[in-house]
């Protein structure tokens, strides 16, 4: 009964794996996801990501999309090819010009959309959105 | 008994007759209406010596003189003395007689055997009547021909078998060709385009001709009778071996010659217009770029440095005591001040793209205004000032983008405030007349001095009061009355300096903007980007 009451938030011990290629963004990003009791890995490209998110298995990605080396979109598409992460549900962190090419083109494999610069706020709420969601499947 | 108003005349006789000569010296100073002045010649080149000399208004030929015989005595006086009336003397008549002397250019004839003074009367006032005419007229295609040719557009004009008949002188030089290899061809043969064929029922072959702008255009004339303007084509001519691609503004009238359609054909080059034009657009993109990129690269600092901002003030590293926290304040404020900044040149320059666009929906009016008064509340207490509301109470609903009003009323006040010393008051009113909403923002402020009223609205335009700084990019204005512009509003001031500043917004209750936009149902995830920007 008394488990009832005590709501666990779904954002507690979650794993969350943050690509972008900004380490002061990074910092403040992680700064709050760990105030939010969230364990965070982070990456500062797309190659980076896919190492890191084959290694530590998060439970989601955040991914911006202009990054060198391998940027957002690149990393999109081999997430979807491998087996293990393609499951892997994907914030992707655009610039408003960037909005409508997203739209049609990564459509496939992302769970939602975040514009820079970032609303924590907001971000909070998409990653409780989505982690709930994972949660009923 | 002469009148007297007789009209001076200078006559030569040309006649190696002198029974004939003797006779018109008898009868020619009897002429009515004319003070004549007679000479007599007896050969084709003693006239042309006199004619060279003196100024004779008419000329008695006899055709068969000692040194000429025939008609062609006429065209030997004629081109000698073109400005002279001819008057043919001679022996028979046949048919077509005056046929013959016109063709050759007298104006008039008389049979030796009617020299009587009435007719000599008659024949000369006709052969001078008949001269001046023929001079107006002359003069008159000189000119209409001097116009034609000079005409600083390429002119033509085509028969109704599209077949060019005419053109001046600047289609020629467009065109670098002789009138030869112009005349009597096909528009596409005739201005010389590389896909032009010497098919004498066709212009051109290529797929290009079947589309070929200009054919379309002068055909469309002739069929319809209407007329065509302005009709831009990027032309490619051969000109000998080399090949060039003017552009040309082609405009077509219709016109009936002769009981048959023609169409008069304008073609003007229009090359150095369209590449400044060109050029342009290249210049506004690049720019567009460039404070695109400009804005992209000053907001990703500024979003971290806010966030680490947020961060501390939250608490979330550690309590802070009151220094911390005021000094921490004054950096939020001025980061986000500097966020403003960012944002009112980036919208400027969507504004001027074009590329803004309204989100219409319908509007509790008394709720959007509270919003945009609570959000500058802050602002105007900090300052001393008095931020008053007054709604009349009925207001209807209103159609328009509610984040474009709140933005365009911030604005105002936000000025207002700016420019307001504390202590002062500043209205915010909403009232509606007819069919428009008005919002006034009234303010005790410094005013705007009269001569730089009309320029406040201009894009980075700050009023200067001496000795008072005031600080902004200039935009604030000039987006508020895009904003109110693109709703098909308008917004008035008055001012007076030392008293105050009154803008007054005036929107159409049926905001009937050119651009709409997106509806609540559509795209959230575009609607959300907007909404952030």
């Amino acid at each position: 009964m008394l488990g009832l009451f005590k709501s666990k938030k779904k954002t507690d011990r979650a794993r969350i794996l943050v690509v972008d290629d900004e380490p002061d963004l990074v910092s403040t990003i992680q700064c709050r996801l760990e105030w939010c009791k969230c364990e965070v890995i982070t990456a500062a490209n797309g190659r980076e990501g896919l190492d890191k998110a084959a290694q530590e298995k998060p439970d989601l990605i955040l991914l911006d999309t202009n990054m060198p080396v391998m940027n957002g979109h690149e990393m999109l598409d081999c997430l979807r090819k491998h087996p293990d992460l393609k499951n892997i549900p994907v914030i992707m962190c655009t610039a408003l010009c960037e909005a409508t090419d997203i739209a049609t083109a990564s459509s496939y494999g992302v769970a939602d959309y975040i514009t820079k610069p970032l609303d924590v706020t907001q971000l909070m709420g998409k990653i409780t959105a989505i982690l709930e969601n994972k949660n009923f499947d | 008994m002469k009148s007297h108003c007789t009209e001076p005349l200078n006559i030569l006789i040309v006649e190696d007759s002198q029974t004939n000569n003797k006779q018109l010296h008898q009868m020619l100073p009897k002429l009515s209406g004319y003070s004549p002045t007679i000479k007599s010649v007896n050969s084709l080149n003693a006239a042309f010596k006199l004619l060279g000399k003196d100024n004779f208004n008419v000329v008695l030929l006899n055709l068969d003189l000692p040194d000429s015989s025939g008609l062609d005595t006429i065209t030997s006086v004629r081109r000698n003395c073109p400005e002279v009336a001819i008057i043919v003397v001679i022996d028979e008549s046949d048919e077509d007689i005056g046929a013959k002397i016109f063709a050759k250019g007298a104006q008039e004839f008389i049979l030796k055997e009617n020299y009587n003074l009435q007719t000599l009367n008659k024949t000369l006032h006709y052969a001078i009547e008949r001269k001046r005419t023929q001079e107006v007229l002359d003069r008159k295609q000189r000119h209409l021909e001097a116009v034609f040719d000079a005409a600083p557009v390429g002119m033509m004009l085509v028969a109704e078998n599209m077949i060019v008949k005419r053109v001046n002188n600047t289609i020629r030089q467009m065109t670098h060709k002789k009138f030869s290899k112009i005349i009597d061809r096909s528009i596409g043969s005739a201005l010389g385009c590389i896909n032009h064929t010497n098919d004498p029922n066709g212009c051109g072959n290529s797929s290009a001709c079947q589309e070929c702008a200009i054919t379309e255009g002068v055909k469309a004339v002739l069929d319809s009778q209407q007329s065509v303007h302005e009709i831009e084509i990027h032309f490619t001519l051969k000109i000998g071996d080399s090949i060039i691609t003017p552009w040309l503004s082609v405009s077509a009238e219709p016109v009936m010659i002769d009981g048959s359609k023609h169409a008069v054909v304008a073609v003007d080059d229009i090359t150095d217009r369209k590449k400044a034009e060109e050029k342009l657009k290249e210049t506004m993109e690049i720019k567009a770029q460039f404070i695109a990129t400009v804005s992209h690269e000053l907001r990703t600092p500024l979003a971290a440095m806010k966030e680490g901002i947020a961060i501390v003030l939250d608490e979330i590293t550690g309590k802070l005591n009151e220094k911390q926290q005021k000094f921490l304040d004054i950096a939020k404020r001025n980061a986000d001040r500097l966020g403003f900044l960012i944002d009112d040149v980036l919208d400027f320059q969507k504004f001027d793209e074009g590329k803004m666009q309204l989100v219409l929906q319908t509007n509790n009016v008394k709720e959007v205004v509270l919003e945009a008064y609570e959000i500058m509340s802050l602002a105007a207490k900090k300052k001393g000032i008095d931020l008053l509301l007054e709604f009349t109470d009925e207001l209807p609903e209103v159609k328009f983008d509610r984040g474009k009003i709140i933005q365009a009323v911030t604005n105002l006040i936000n000025n207002a405030i700016k420019f307001t010393p504390q202590e002062g008051q500043i209205s915010l009113k909403v009232m509606h007349q007819a069919e428009e909403l008005v919002i006034s923002v009234s303010d005790t402020g410094l005013g705007i001095p009269k001569d730089q009223i009309p320029k406040i609205f201009e894009r980075f335009y700050r009023v200067s009061h001496p000795g008072k700084e005031v600080k902004g990019t200039g935009l604030g204005l000039a987006i508020v009355k895009k904003i109110v512009m693109l709703h098909g509003g308008r917004i008035e001031v008055e001012s007076e300096v030392g008293r105050g500043t009154t803008f007054t917004v005036f929107l159409p209750l049926f905001a009937k903007e050119v651009k709409t936009f997106l509806t609540k149902q559509d795209d959230e995830i575009l609607e959300n980007m907007l909404a952030n920007n």
